[in-house]
């Protein structure tokens, strides 16, 4: 990452500082989001997500599988995310793999809820198609294209929106199968069921620069922050993860206004992104 | 290794170029900066940034300086006179080299705005607060250097210190909009020229749009 020299440095807390950013924006102020979906057609779903400079794509891949023996009536997920060497110097060779784990794990965490699958932003007992016997796996793989700060909001709404775009086939079990038989199963091509993703949180980012919180940093925002909290929120305004980066301290209370700040800001974020990930999919569909 | 391109009076950027080589006369550290940057035959206006290979990257300054020659193993810079030097407060934008053309003036200050712009052939655009030129002799500034230095190295610097040397609203305002002004140019690929910037600053201060919506479709489209 290229470093920033003293007059630089000096600006940019000062823009923080003074509520006007070097591009403009205001502190709560997010950059210009562009959504495509249904990018990547041999997927079950995918979208591709463009804050600024950041590019990140996000596919869904469903495949049929055994359920958990704990739990044989929920489906399974699975989150994987790869920064791509293209998107940054520092990702080149095998220097992104650090930073991939850490993000898919915070994904896992925001998105997916605990190990029992409770509280889970996905309702994986929809995804079940023979109670104990066959379910839906679904793979959603991301990958991040060009980096430019605020990985991680980005990559949350890729996720939402390529399951929003997800479309799983309509199975038909063969009746009679009795005992421990395997039950035979029919993939339809032609019908297909929308997910719903109307639950789904989405992940607010808040990097403390000095005394203040910015939304949405870039590189250069973010290399001088002194620590980041990343808070997933769903419609109803309830906290689903909380992740904290950063090598500050915090005082509790500064913790529970950055979580107020959070949530106040999701709202605005989460009917931004459903009526982009809307349009998108209007789009699609024209085409 | 040959040169077949002249480069005199092409006016460069270098980054991370560690303090205490700041005043030095004879510039044979950018010739090692550079050699091992320089292999291949780039034309003209293509530099490449230098980064300071003692690690002295987190604090070093920016610097402008103008380049006299290149010589077999590195290039021959100047940074002679007053204009030259250090670079003060503001943002360093990247564009694609080939958006800025040569031409004989490459330091604009503008006066409405006070704000300093500085278009580099190597694609390097500086906007920032403007700063005056000061005739001082040299032991003058190199004292003043050191107490900033000492200032600046001090990690009990307070914010409310801080704070008070922060650049004017106005100020920050102009930066950013003449920021946002050259991103969308580089953005739409049209040559960066200050008639251009300033024409797209007056532009979108007539239409009355926030600064950052400058960045969204609908100034591009204007354009």
């Amino acid at each position: 990452m290229v470093g920033l020299s003293l007059g630089e440095k000096h600006f940019i807390q000062g823009g923080i500082a003074q509520d006007i950013r070097s591009d403009g924006r205001k502190r709560l102020t997010y950059r210009p989001i562009n959504v495509e979906t249904g990018v990547i057609p041999q997927a079950n779903g995918s979208a591709r997500i463009r804050m600024g400079a950041t590019d990140v794509i996000s596919t869904v891949k469903a495949e049929l599988g055994k359920p958990i023996s704990l739990q044989p009536d929920k489906g399974k997920v699975s989150i994987y995310v790869d920064c791509s060497p293209t998107a940054a110097p520092m990702f080149e060779g095998r220097g992104g793999e650090e930073l991939s784990t850490e993000l898919s794990v915070a994904l896992q965490r925001s998105l997916l809820g605990g190990k029992s699958g409770a509280g889970a932003g996905i309702d994986l007992s929809s995804l079940v198609v023979v109670e104990g016997k066959i379910c839906w796996d679904l793979y959603i793989d991301c990958l991040v294209v060009c980096s430019d700060g605020n990985l991680l909001d980005a990559l949350g709404a890729a996720i939402k929106a390529a399951l929003s775009n997800t479309g799983i086939p309509r199975v038909q079990v063969a009746a009679g199968a009795s005992g421990d038989e395997q039950p035979e199963v029919d993939i339809s091509d032609e019908e297909f069921l929308q997910f719903d993703t109307s639950d789904i949180p989405v992940i607010v980012t808040l990097t403390k620069v000095g005394r203040h919180y910015i939304v949405d940093a870039t590189t250069e925002e973010e290399s001088q922050m002194s620590s980041a909290i990343s808070i997933s929120v769903n419609r109803k305004g309830h906290i689903c993860g909380l992740n904290k980066r950063g090598g500050a301290g915090l005082d509790p209370s500064i913790v529970l206004d950055m979580i107020s700040v959070a949530k106040h800001v999701s709202e605005q974020l989460m009917n931004k992104l459903d009526s982009e990930i809307a349009a998108a999919e209007a789009g699609e569909d024209e085409s | 290794m040959k040169d077949p391109y002249t480069l005199s009076h092409t006016i460069i950027f270098l980054t991370h170029v560690s303090e205490s080589r700041l005043y030095q006369t004879r510039l044979d550290l950018f010739h090692l900066l550079l050699c091992s940057y320089y292999r291949t035959r780039a034309p003209p206006c293509c530099w490449h940034r230098c980064t300071c290979r003692s690690g002295a990257g987190a604090t070093a300054p920016n610097l402008k300086a103008e380049v006299r020659g290149i010589q077999q193993d590195g290039l021959h810079l100047q940074a002679r006179s007053q204009k030259y030097g250090k670079l003060q407060r503001g943002q360093l934008l990247t564009v694609p080299p080939y958006l800025v053309r040569r031409r004989k003036q490459h330091f604009h200050h503008l006066e409405l705005c006070r704000v300093d712009l500085i278009l580099g052939c190597n694609g390097f655009i500086c906007v920032g607060e403007h700063v005056e030129a000061k005739d001082d002799m040299v032991e003058d500034q190199a004292s003043k250097l050191e107490q900033q230095n000492i200032k600046y190295n001090k990690n009990s610097i307070s914010l409310e210190e801080q704070e008070q040397t922060y650049t004017l609203i106005e100020t920050r305002q102009s930066t950013c909009r003449i920021a946002n002004a050259v991103r969308v140019l580089s953005i739409l690929g049209f040559n960066i020229a200050i008639e251009v910037i300033m024409d797209t600053m007056n532009l979108s201060s007539s239409l009355n749009l926030d600064i950052h919506e400058m960045l969204d479709s609908e100034l591009c489209v204007m354009c």
